[in-house]
């Protein structure tokens, strides 16, 4: 009875046993198990990162070189990475906290309201930004506003006659940009450069700097990989070609055919651009036709002044022969004819045309003829004949005049060589950003051309392209001769403008929500720089075998919207 | 007496927590939890049920029970859920709410032959929270999504061979979905938006129950496909005041379908004391091609948002055993196998769904003719499974790696 009970006591406890054995198992099987892999180098080196190249490389973001760029620039968002496989510390010449400095003396932008619509406001530039600090150096981050590509090897550039950006923390007035990257005797350096060199005529329409010539453009190039060998000869590193700017926000915000009008709108524009050319024509043309008529009646009445003063010289000269024969013991008869031979004579006649001639030059005959042009020009028959023609002129230049339509209408642009002095821009041409300025004054009236550093024209867009397929062509080849990692931001930009998407976010290219783009329609956001930073990981971790980590774009920040 | 007094408490508290099941359970959405013998043996139950849970199992078989009875039972669900990120090696989990599914049936007994009853039970339900700074955040933050099915069932035995039976589900809920908005203000604040609302919708549970002979029984159900509709949910959106005019507070509309399940199953019993039984199920899961949100007035200048979610039917394996080792003692065991509806590359973090293997034990208890106790205990171990994010699914790429341990309890009274 006993033994039986605890027979059964003892199964149940070993039944109990078993259960929880199986619970133990279970619930330490059933627990997800997932480890983080340790980033490595690979085949490349990454204690000693240099980073060379522009704005974009050194954290320029809403339109100047700030701090918080600066810290999150892509260069050193990769430095981060690869730190955690060897890397070492990477320095920055940073600027002091603050607006920091861009173009025309402003801070950075900052998104703020006005008149109940958000747009992009600059803040007071700050001068401290130049203040040097290459005795603090040197610097990973040999990245320089403003530079191009056939800017790096040039000794001097950090003179007071080079880029302030780079004078600032040049090792010496006389460095190159590569000098100064190349003395550090990198193990690993990233390039990516060539934007400056279409950017400075793309962002002003054409109408300022150039595009630089593709052998000029190659050679730097050259100039810059043999410098940056010459520190270290094992050198390895990654080379970026060069995005289609054109497909920045500062390019593709403003549609070439952004004037929206009803008919009403329309109508009263055409005529008051019909109004408004004929005003501004008419008098340009009037003086034009009058000038021109003008000529002709002088002409004739000059030629009949001219006979008139011939008619009288003649006379007189004649006289004076014929005075002279007779005082000289002639007859009446025998001096008339030696007169009339002297005024047939090659003698005479030159003497005659001599005085023609000076008579003419006098200013009473030059009163007379004035008179008398002023007299012609005044009659009806002058005046209606001026009248006609300037009619006619105007209606020959009204003939091409462009029309609004209730819809969209393409933007008029100045253009030197329509004989309007301006036409509708045209598909594939490009309102630039800064015209906005002008689109959303209230007062802006279609009408008005916009000027031509606002537009980047057909020619000047294939001017653009043309560059940049050169230089990517150059930057790609020698990626490949060297054995770089080669980065096809180019590609990556294509994407970002169809529409990019990353862990649930779409980035594109619309200004200001796009995500990537920073205020001033040209340089990265934070995110921006990080979707870049990943590009760069992925093609060097596919060229050296490295396993760097990508980053969280989104946990970057964007644009900072006002509350 | 405490004890059960005790279960009744935690019934009950179950029902009133309701039913956020954390995502780890089966494949897409659906909860299998709805009988405690089931759970115990591989979740099967199509062709042996003969208590009150048959109104979910197989309608049919409802005739059958020798007396009238109510089920009341609970589980309670710990889960997790890891997530490696493909970008950067990082490993994220959730944040594991415990989900409490229950069922509570009661069948009458009319007659011999008729039976009627009433279920509710937690059909479908997912239940995530991932921390509000990973990196998916704006594909996920949370989401919650709770059904009730309340099944009204009828059951006749046509003779000792077959019965058959059929129920009218009206299933009721809740879903609430909070996502990242990539917007920061001007000092850095995260922006987020949440979409709730209730939804409802109709469907029917039809089954049939043949015994073959005296060890050999053939069950088959077929429940209803049923579109969960969002009438006039709400969104809120908590994003800088300058872009508020883009993230206003509207209605929107959705609509979530809950597949058809069909399930064929075979039950025998060589001994008193033992029971074996195997099942398939076929799940319609096609049926769920998007997650689309429609909006009454723009937001974020678009009047939807949609992502693809393609999923494909799918198919569960089932397999289990009953053992009476003493009289009133019964040891269970099986394992099923969940064949995972998300196609590559759809994988989310709202269901990051993969193949899953289930084992269950469980233990039954008879206090005489009257009273049954059921525990259950289920391990749930899903398969780890790689995402390259579809382009059109708005979702994350990396490795997911989920698991869950659910215990239950149910008690049966027959009168």
């Amino acid at each position: 009875m006993k033994t039986s009970y605890i027979n059964q006591k003892l199964r149940q406890w070993k039944l109990a046993a078993g259960f929880c054995a199986v619970l133990a198992v279970g619930v330490a099987g059933c627990e997800p198990k997932l480890d983080e892999p340790t980033p490595s180098a690979g085949t490349a080196d990454f204690s000693k990162y240099v980073a060379i190249g522009n704005s974009l490389t050194a954290g320029f973001s809403d339109g100047a070189l700030y701090l918080e760029g600066q810290q999150t620039s892509y260069a050193v968002l990769l430095a981060e990475q690869m730190k955690l496989a060897g890397g070492g510390e990477f320095t920055v010449p940073f600027v002091p906290a603050g607006n920091g400095a861009g173009g025309g003396g402003n801070g950075k932008l900052v998104l703020g309201r006005v008149a109940g619509s958000l747009v992009p406001i600059p803040t007071p530039g700050d001068s401290s930004v130049f203040r040097y600090i290459g005795d603090k150096g040197p610097y990973n981050n040999m990245a320089v506003p403003g530079a191009k590509a056939i800017h790096l090897p040039v000794n001097g550039y950090g003179s007071a006659l080079g880029n302030p950006f780079f004078r600032r923390f040049a090792s010496r007035p006389t460095a190159s940009i590569i000098d100064d990257a190349a003395a550090q005797k990198p193990t690993f350096f990233t390039l990516w450069i060539g934007n400056n060199d279409v950017l400075g005529y793309a962002s002003t329409g054409g109408a300022n700097d150039e595009v630089t010539a593709s052998a000029i453009f190659d050679r730097a190039i050259d100039a810059s990989i043999a410098g940056l060998k010459a520190g270290n000869s094992n050198l390895k590193g990654a080379i970026a070609n060069i995005p289609n700017i054109l497909k920045a926000p500062y390019f593709t915000t403003i549609p070439y055919n952004a004037v929206e009008l009803n008919a009403t709108q329309a109508d009263a524009l055409n005529a008051g651009l019909k109004a408004g050319v004929t005003a501004s024509a008419k008098p340009r043309v009037e003086t034009a036709v009058k000038a021109a008529v003008e000529v002709g009646v002088r002409a004739k009445v000059t030629e009949a002044v001219k006979a008139q003063v011939t008619a009288t010289v003649t006379e007189a000269v004649k006289a004076e022969v014929k005075s002279r024969a007779i005082a000289a013991g002639q007859s009446e008869a025998a001096a008339e004819a030696t007169a009339d031979a002297f005024v047939k004579s090659r003698e005479g006649q030159k003497t005659i045309e001599d005085e023609v001639e000076k008579q003419m030059k006098s200013a009473e005959v030059k009163a007379l003829i004035d008179s008398n042009v002023a007299a012609q020009m005044a009659t009806p028959e002058v005046k209606a004949l001026v009248d006609a023609k300037v009619k006619e002129e105007l209606d020959k230049l009204l003939v091409g005049l462009p029309t609004f339509a209730a819809g969209k209408n393409p933007f008029l642009i100045e253009d030197k060589r329509s004989p309007l002095g301006f036409r509708q821009a045209k598909a594939g041409e490009l309102i630039l950003l800064p015209a906005l300025v002008t689109i959303r004054d209230p007062r802006f009236v279609p009408a008005t051309p916009l000027a031509n550093n606002l537009v980047l024209s057909e020619d000047e867009v294939a001017l653009v392209n043309n560059g940049i397929t050169a230089y990517n062509a150059k930057l790609k080849k020698t990626a490949e001769d060297n054995n770089y990692a080669f980065v096809d931001i180019n590609a990556f930009l294509d994407q970002v403008s169809t529409g990019f998407s990353f862990n649930g976010v779409t980035y594109g290219t619309t200004f200001v929500t796009g995500g990537a783009f920073s205020l001033d329609g040209l340089h990265l956001t934070d995110r921006g720089a990080a979707l870049i930073t990943n590009e760069f990981v992925k093609a060097i971790n596919s060229k050296y075998k490295s396993s760097l980590n990508a980053v969280d774009a989104n946990s970057y920040k964007g644009i900072k919207f006002p509350k | 007496m405490t004890f059960s007094k005790y279960l009744y408490a935690t019934a009950i508290t179950g029902m009133l927590i309701a039913s956020g099941a954390p995502n780890a359970l089966c494949g897409g959405y659906q909860v299998n939890l709805q009988g405690q013998r089931q759970i115990g043996m591989g979740n099967t139950g199509v062709a042996f049920t003969n208590d009150a849970s048959s109104i979910f199992f197989n309608p049919g078989a409802m005739a059958r029970m020798p007396k009238s009875g109510v089920v009341l039972g609970g589980s309670f669900i710990f889960s997790k859920v890891k997530y490696l990120s493909a970008t950067t090696n990082t490993v994220h989990e959730t944040e594991s709410p415990m989900g409490t599914p229950f069922a509570v049936y009661a069948a009458y007994k009319i007659n011999d032959k008729i039976t009627a009853g009433l279920g509710v039970y937690t059909p479908f339900g997912s239940s995530v929270k991932w921390a509000d700074d990973w990196e998916g955040r704006f594909a996920l933050e949370s989401i919650k999504l709770q059904t009730i099915s309340v099944q009204p069932t009828i059951s006749y035995k046509i003779n000792d061979m077959i019965s058959v039976g059929a129920g009218f589900t009206y299933s009721f809920g809740s879903v609430s979905l909070t996502r990242g908005v990539p917007l920061t203000d001007s000092d850095g604040n995260p922006s987020r938006g949440t979409l709730s609302g209730r939804a409802s919708g109709i469907g029917f549970n039809l089954g049939t129950s043949i015994a073959v002979n005296e060890k050999l029984m053939i069950g088959a159900s077929f429940r209803s496909a049923s579109a969960m509709a969002v009438k006039n949910g709400e969104t809120s959106f908590t994003v800088p005041g300058s872009a508020a005019s883009n993230f206003p507070t509207t209605n929107f509309q959705a609509s979530l379908p809950l597949p058809y399940v069909l399930s064929l199953g075979a039950s025998y019993q060589p001994t008193e004391k033992l029971l074996l039984s195997a099942e398939v199920n076929y799940v319609g899961w096609s049926a769920y091609k998007e997650l689309k949100f429609e909006y009454d007035t723009l937001v974020a200048g678009s009047n939807e948002t949609v992502s693809k979610r393609n999923y494909k039917n799918s198919f569960i394996f089932k397999v289990g055993g009953e053992y009476y080792i003493t009289e009133n003692f019964a040891l269970r065991g099986g394992v099923y196998f969940d064949q995972s509806p998300v196609q590559d590359g759809y994988m989310t973090a709202e269901t990051p769904d993969s193949n899953t293997l289930g084992y269950s034990i469980g233990l039954g208890y008879r206090i005489g003719e009257a009273v049954n106790i059921d525990a259950s205990l289920l391990f749930v171990d899903r398969a780890k499974r790689e995402n390259v994010a579809a382009p059109d699914a708005n979702t994350l790429s990396g490795t997911f790696h989920a698991g869950a341990v659910i215990p239950g309890i149910s008690i049966g009274i027959n009168f």
